[in-house]
């Protein structure tokens, strides 16, 4: 009886253990999302090759959650381009002929290395599952992401992680077949709302070694600016 | 009648000047019409047969992403062996090869990147590549992690063969993957639809596409008048969503159109060139006519009759067609045979858009050389009729004293 009794209490501490553990996951990947989740903010893009700067771009960047909005202000030639991911496809305006289209989420970015879903398509938690968790240096910890589900862009991320002001630090992503695809760099560590935050973000084509893209993130609000009906596919026009 | 021949071949050879006149106007028709019939029969043939073989098969199944994908593996296993086995049953079917359509993908050189359509054919279609496009550099027996590039890209970014890239690409499921890969060969692109496709081994493309299915069944049948039938058929035993079934009537509009606007055209072509040849033929035989006067007089004296001596001159233009479309047959048949050993003629990239390539292999059939040996006999010897009619209303003392 007594051995028995032993053997339910190991069970039962496991399964707290375990589901601890899993819970520690989660708050994970959700404080990254966390982090990296803000409102409003303006944003800019510069894309160079060789070193020197090709193009850039300027945003108004809005989100409610899972929706996501960009209204294009600089430069001139694009002012008035909107993009809006409404939480199931990615819908472009183009002003000049007063158009919506639907545009592919794994397609880049005016044609910058990053990609469409890497700008407007953002959840930590939903898309991933950490499967590694190895520390590296002081407070910084290697986490490994695995995809929930092979729809997910990146099969697998592996992340820097700054446990203590809780921002992520360096992001690989690869390829299906394990092959390292791009490297993001979280730079610039600001404060907002009393979190840290990475104002600058350089993506790194790993195929196309002579490109970057560097995005800027400055007027960042955490809180809610617009009403959920600006994030609809009938006011993109407006 | 054998008189009257001999006269004509004895005449044929006198009057070289006016033969030999007559003679080029007649090999250069020879010449022109064989050509265009030729470039007219090769271009349908090739539209059909290239659209056939290649691009849309006698009968293809298409497969959706999600029936392909493997979150739906044991659906798409029962499917495809059902489909195999009807299919390797049927009697019409000759043959059937999986085949892979990536979406979009990019082929990266070093730093540079090209957006690319890959195909994935499996090792029994490979060599279609080198019997549809010119191989111009390396070797596509082999493609086993390897691809095969137009030479639109080898020269952009220059490529040979030997040389590393990588491919990345959608899966069917949505992911992105990346593997790498050596060119294996060149071609040379014959239109704006394959300038930048990538063909590969039907494996590599299946696991870089990470599906459980081919994107499309290509089913070849020696009798494309039963593709319908066997159409019906297949629909009969896969009536699912995501599984379609087309045979090349479906997809051929453009192409016959193309291929009906190119015979016609060449047709209008090759008829304004026997109307100037036989305008031509006729002044020249009117003329020939003109300079024999002192002959005919001569012959209607000797008590021939003026029908007889006609005769004459109409055997004269028989046998002159006879000898130069002969001429005119060799050198158009060395021709078209040096062009194919050439693997065809290269007419440069905007005529993909009128031929629906930019190679062109002409065909002569037997019936076309009928055809044109027909065409050749019979419009000089009316020519010469409507010239025999100066000597209808012409007297012996006439003709003499001229």
């Amino acid at each position: 009886m007594r051995t028995f009794i032993f053997l339910i209490c190991v069970i039962v501490n496991l399964l707290i253990w375990n589901a601890s553990g899993q819970n520690t996951e989660t708050n994970m990947l959700n404080e990254l999302d966390e982090c990296l989740y803000m409102e409003y903010a303006t944003m800019r893009m510069d894309l160079y090759k060789n070193g020197k700067s090709l193009r850039f771009y300027e945003m108004d960047f809005y989100r409610s959650g899972d929706k996501m909005r960009m209204e294009f202000t600089e430069p001139a030639t694009e002012k008035g381009r909107r993009m809006l991911n409404d939480n199931a496809s990615l819908w472009m305006y183009l002003p000049r002929t007063s158009k919506v289209m639907k545009i592919p989420f794994k397609q880049s970015f005016m044609g910058s290395d990053a990609s469409n879903s890497d700008l407007m398509r953002m959840s930590f938690e939903k898309d991933y599952e950490i499967v590694r968790t190895t520390p590296a240096e002081g407070d910084i910890i290697e986490l490994e992401l695995k995809a929930r589900d092979l729809e997910v862009a990146y099969n697998k991320l592996i992340m820097q992680y700054d446990t203590k002001r809780r921002v992520p630090l360096k992001q690989e992503m690869y390829s299906l077949s394990d092959k390292l695809i791009k490297t993001m760099l979280y730079e610039d560590i600001i404060r907002v709302n009393n979190r840290d935050f990475p104002s600058t973000i350089i993506i790194k084509e790993e195929l196309q070694k002579n490109t970057e893209t560097k995005l800027h993130y400055s007027n960042i609000q955490k809180e809610s600016l617009k009403a959920p009906e600006y994030f609809t596919l009938g006011s993109l026009k407006r | 009648m054998g008189l009257f021949i001999k006269l004509a071949i004895r005449n044929v050879h006198r009057n070289l000047k006016s033969t030999f006149l007559n003679g080029i106007g007649i090999t250069l028709s020879v010449i022109s019409l064989l050509f265009i019939l030729s470039l007219s029969r090769g271009i349908e043939s090739q539209i059909v047969s290239r659209n056939i073989r290649f691009d849309t098969g006698a009968l293809s199944i298409t497969i959706d992403k999600k029936t392909a994908s493997f979150k739906n593996k044991e659906a798409g296993d029962i499917l495809f062996s059902e489909l195999s086995s009807f299919l390797d049953k049927h009697p019409l079917v000759t043959n059937y090869f999986p085949r892979i359509y990536l979406p979009k993908s990019s082929l990266y050189f070093n730093d540079n990147s090209q957006s690319v359509s890959t195909i994935g054919l499996s090792k029994q279609e490979i060599p279609l590549i080198g019997e549809m496009l010119e191989i111009t550099e390396g070797d596509i027996e082999t493609t086993q992690s390897g691809i095969i590039i137009s030479n639109a890209i080898a020269e952009q970014y220059h490529i040979t063969p030997g040389d590393n890239c990588h491919l990345m690409t959608q899966t069917v499921d949505g992911s992105m993957n990346l593997d790498e890969f050596i060119v294996k060969g060149i071609f040379r692109y014959t239109s704006q639809g394959n300038k930048f496709t990538v063909y590969m081994d039907y494996e590599d493309a299946r696991s870089l596409y990470h599906t459980n299915l081919p994107s499309r069944i290509f089913i070849n049948t020696d009798n494309l008048g039963e593709v319908t039938g066997i159409k019906q058929e297949i629909r009969t035993i896969i009536e699912q969503e995501g599984v379609e079934t087309t045979s090349y009537l479906d997809h051929m509009g453009s192409a016959r159109s193309i291929s009906t606007i190119n015979k016609y055209g060449m047709l209008g072509v090759a008829v304004f060139l026997i109307l100037i040849s036989f305008i031509g033929i006729w002044s020249m035989q009117t003329e020939n006519i003109n300079e024999r006067q002192r002959e005919i007089g001569s012959l209607l004296s000797f008590g021939f009759k003026t029908g007889a001596v006609k005769k004459t001159f109409l055997y004269e233009s028989v046998y002159i067609s006879l000898l130069f479309f002969t001429m005119g047959f060799f050198i158009t048949g060395g021709s078209i045979l040096f062009i194919n050993l050439q693997n065809g003629i290269y007419l440069g990239e905007s005529a993909s858009f009128a031929f629906g390539s930019a190679i062109i292999n002409p065909v002569l059939t037997v019936k076309q050389v009928l055809t044109v040996l027909g065409v050749t006999i019979l419009y000089p010897f009316v020519a010469t009729a409507f010239s025999l009619q100066t000597v209808s209303n012409r007297s012996i003392i006439n003709l003499l004293h001229n």
